[in-house]
């Protein structure tokens, strides 16, 4: 569970984000909506521990972020452009990543790529990808460990019509086995089809909206 | 495995590039005595040997190989591109020790294989010569200048890069400072080059090989305390807010 309470967050002397209140559950899907430049990635930082918030807490299961631990357990992540190592293939860049907790095996990766529609056996190098192979790969490295939390920003970008059909199922069956996805979208079917609940981040304040006003 | 395929090919330059310094050294002086390898470097009075085009673009090579080696990949962990990758270490202090362990793995590395390079060097070029024998106190001298000098360049562009993304800072750092002592050594006065830490990395500016040479001794335990302070301030202290903190760009 996820809760953000009194939440402010400036730079300098511009406030971004003020008096921000959600409380997010297991095995929902949350969808933050705003337009360019409204605050999103930073809520999403503020909640993953990246940024401290210069009034407030976030508060997963629990623990304080920036105080008892610095960022969620279990979280899967994926904010702005994944930062692969250009020169290595898919495959290399996520078994880069799992040797760091070393939890999962060379199946669990394969089976992480194909469920987001990549060829574990792909030799090409990342450089090459393109954007929605990336924004595909981003994902896999996300879900790839099972995390009980997943924070997505603009999941869908890049993304072909099946490749966005296909992760809103992933997305949904996820939710499903208990994960607690909160993923940004610009796009209102995403929004539509897949959230229960969708937070507005509008004029520095983020409101719990229902989905038709969206 | 590409780890080990990268750390062979960036050693094995490095192997030969140290080499070639070597004989580029030897063509200058077209073959005098080698019975001390600095002594031959350099000549009796570094400060007033004229230093040749092909000895300087050795140099360069040879600090530009460290700086490739390590920045390449200090920058990986660079937090605005490693989101993905702190997340999942236990905390901010797990993920910058990580960091720290690669920085100074590949910093070892690049020493060894200096190391050896030389050694080679100084074979091959006293094959082609008649050789007394080879001093062995200026030789490590030089080894042991290189290695401090480059542990402590290269926390401090650990730091810059990890803490304040300052990428092109670092770079402008080390090679630059050497650089500058290097390609400017005939134009300024010994006493004030020796203030400059790229001075420090040549044995041959030392007091123990040139009289008004930079003391060896203090500078090492400079560098030390250099090298410890900020490695202490790198891993233990998140003492900068991240890049996605300050407006370097608009936040979403």
């Amino acid at each position: 569970m996820v809760k953000v309470e009194g939440l402010e967050k400036k730079f300098r002397e511009e406030i971004i984000l003020t008096d921000v209140n959600m409380s997010m559950e297991q095995g929902k899907i949350y969808g933050l909506v705003g337009m360019n430049g409204s605050g999103k990635t930073v809520l999403m930082k503020c909640i993953c521990g990246f940024l401290q918030p210069t009034k407030g807490s976030v508060t997963v299961d629990g623990k304080v972020i920036g105080k008892d631990i610095d960022f969620p357990q279990s979280l899967g992540l994926m904010i702005e452009t994944p930062g692969f190592i250009p020169y290595m293939s898919g495959k290399s860049n996520l078994k880069n990543l799992a040797l760091i907790r070393n939890q999962i095996s060379d199946k669990e990766i394969d089976e992480a790529m194909e469920l987001v529609g990549l060829d574990p056996k792909l030799k090409k190098r990342v450089s090459k990808y393109s954007l929605g192979m990336r924004q595909r790969l981003g994902i896999a490295q996300a879900i790839m460990e099972h995390p009980r939390l997943l924070i997505l920003d603009e999941p869908f970008n890049g993304l072909d019509v099946q490749g966005v059909e296909d992760m809103r199922k992933l997305f949904s069956r996820l939710a499903g086995e208990g994960v607690m996805i909160l993923l940004a979208s610009h796009y209102d079917e995403d929004i539509r089809t897949l959230c229960e609940d969708v937070y507005l981040v509008r004029d520095h304040h983020v409101t719990k909206k229902e989905k038709e006003e969206t | 495995m590409r780890d080990k395929r990268e750390i062979v090919f960036w050693s094995s330059v490095i192997f030969l590039a140290q080499i070639l310094l070597m004989l580029a050294q030897m063509t200058q002086y077209g073959g005098e005595d080698l019975y001390q390898p600095l002594k031959f470097l350099y000549g009796d009075g570094y400060g007033r040997a004229k230093l040749h085009n092909v000895e300087q673009y050795m140099w360069l090579l040879e600090l530009s190989l460290y700086c490739i080696v390590t920045v390449r990949k200090i920058v990986q962990y660079k937090e605005e591109d490693s989101y993905m990758m702190i997340v999942r270490y236990p905390d901010f202090r797990s993920y910058y020790r990580a960091a720290y362990g690669t920085f100074v793995k590949y910093t070892v590395l690049y020493q060894i294989f200096l190391f050896l390079g030389t050694l080679a060097g100084t074979g091959v070029v006293r094959l082609g010569h008649s050789v007394r024998g080879v001093c062995w106190q200026p030789f490590l001298l030089s080894q042991g200048c290189m290695f401090l000098g480059n542990l402590c360049f290269g926390i401090i562009m650990f730091y810059l890069i990890l803490h304040f993304n300052a990428v092109k800072l670092a770079v402008v750092l080390y090679p630059g400072l050497p650089v500058i002592a290097i390609v400017l050594r005939e134009r300024i006065p010994e006493a004030v080059s020796n203030w400059n830490p790229g001075s420090w990395l040549m044995a041959a500016r030392s007091s123990r090989m040139v009289s008004g040479g930079f003391p060896v001794g203090i500078v090492f335990l400079i560098e030390i305390i250099i090298f410890t302070a900020v490695s202490i301030l790198s891993v233990e202290k998140r003492l900068c807010v991240p890049v996605s903190g300050k407006q370097r760009h608009l936040p979403k």
